[in-house]
């Protein structure tokens, strides 16, 4: 017995490790969480080469922009955009909270708001892969950051923390196939069910065909879940099929977040 | 055992140039395979065991799984199925030619794009999964094919260094014959 095992000790090693990355697989599917204990082993080893290298060529970037394509012109135009952006941003939240009043002025005890924090975060690596769309932060637990928790940028909603080690985190985006977020149309109020698609677009899922939606209505994050802010813009509607068969209407929404050119992010702290 | 650490390091260096951030051919989120290409290379090479380098290839699946949404295991399953195919393959076909090993990353690529359409499919059952499959796959196999010369060049020097202990030209490596096998030592 012994000596057949050992004739085919190739074989049992290579099915050995068949099963393992089987039964992991199994595993990881079942929990659909990212992390554990390979993740808390590897990345932490691999992220700090991806940091300093993404520094670096953020530097050269900066460095030949700023300074010999450039000179001044540069800085102020990032900065005018930053601002601009930051402007469009208030100005969503002012509309969120103006039809907000509206809806409930008469009522009393109206439930405070609890106050977000955010915390700047540079983007030190991307999904490897082309099927799953996720982002490396250098940001983690150290900085006081949860699983779950929001991230965007002044634009609007990037996505959710899915995995965390102590100062990197894992972001899976809203346009990811395992993404899905509870959100409101803007202007009708209607609810649904915003899940990726991959190709830097999301469908609005579970929306009745009698609900009021057209094309370029502003869709945002309806606050449902406690750890995401209500009122993050999330996109616009870009597509609209109601005479499809079944019960709902397909929206296509296209993300207010470019996602191919992100940097930095802010991650939200309740 | 310095060509496996050495093409451990090489998987890292490749999987923190796919992942950077600022790959400049990446065309929104595709990226090509460089640590699957490493992955076929190892398989094609004599020098390497069954055995040690089907570890080697699960390792570097879990080195791409810690960086990627997808669930943990499935580079790892991935990678090591292609692994042992390849390995399977060089008894019987001689992959020692730059064009063949080429030729070999383009149909490894698009059969990896159907396992993991079908892997995704099976364990998360997606709907309009084949949509993404249709979008993604030529893109991804596009630009894997277009930088696999390059990639492939460069493992072939690298290792042709360690086995031989002398700086091989470059794209000498294109033309080079294959090793007679039926030579004594």
């Amino acid at each position: 017995m012994l000596q057949f095992l050992l004739k085919r000790k190739s074989l049992i090693f290579l099915a050995v490790l068949f099963l393992v990355s089987l039964t992991l697989l199994a595993r990881d599917v079942e929990k659909r969480e990212g992390g554990g204990f390979i993740d808390d082993l590897i990345v932490p080893i691999l992220a700090p080469p991806l940091q300093l290298s993404t520094a670096a060529v953020h530097k050269i970037q900066l460095l030949w922009l700023g300074y010999f394509n450039l000179i001044g012109a540069r800085s102020e135009a990032v900065m005018l955009q930053k601002r601009g952006a930051e402007l469009q941003r208030e100005n969503q939240l002012l509309q969120e909270t103006a039809l907000e009043n509206r809806r409930l002025r008469e009522l009393l005890g109206f439930k405070k708001k609890l106050p977000y924090r955010f915390i700047p975060a540079e983007i030190i690596g991307r999904d490897p892969s082309s099927w799953f769309r996720t982002l490396l932060i250098d940001k983690g637990t150290d900085n006081g950051i949860r699983r779950g928790a929001a991230v965007m940028t002044a634009r609007g909603l990037v996505g959710k923390i899915i995995a965390i080690q102590k100062t990197t985190a894992k972001v899976l985006l809203i346009i990811d196939r395992n993404s899905a977020l509870d959100i409101l149309v803007q202007r009708s109020r209607a609810k649904g069910i915003i899940e990726g698609r991959t190709e830097e677009r999301c469908e609005l899922c579970f929306v009745s065909k009698n609900e009021d939606i057209q094309t370029g209505d502003v869709i945002v994050t309806s606050g449902l879940d406690e750890i995401i802010p209500k009122g993050l813009a999330v996109g616009a509607v870009v597509n609209v099929v109601r005479n499809s068969p079944g019960f709902f209407q397909q929206v296509e929404v296209k993300p207010a977040v470019d996602f191919s050119k992100l940097e930095e992010v802010l991650v939200v702290l309740p | 055992m310095r060509l496996y650490t050495i093409s451990v390091l090489l998987g890292v260096l490749l999987l923190g140039i796919q992942a950077h951030p600022f790959l400049p051919f990446a065309q929104q989120g595709i990226r090509p395979d460089l640590v699957f290409i490493l992955v076929l290379y190892l398989g094609t090479r004599t020098e390497i065991a069954r055995g040690p380098g089907a570890l080697l290839a699960t390792l570097l699946g879990y080195f791409c799984g810690a960086f990627s949404g997808g669930p943990l295991g499935l580079y790892a399953f991935i990678y090591l199925f292609f692994f042992v195919a390849v390995d399977l393959l060089k008894n019987v076909f001689d992959l020692y030619s730059i064009y063949l090993q080429v030729l070999l990353v383009v149909v490894c690529s698009l059969l990896e794009g159907v396992l993991v359409f079908l892997l995704c499919w099976g364990f998360f059952g997606h709907s309009q999964m084949f949509e993404t499959f249709k979008n993604i796959i030529p893109k991804q196999l596009a630009l894997t094919v277009a930088v696999a010369p390059g990639v492939l060049l460069f493992l072939r020097s690298i290792t042709s260094c360690l086995s031989q202990n002398s700086a091989i030209p470059f794209f000498s490596l294109l033309f080079r014959p294959a090793p007679d096998k039926t030579a004594t030592p």
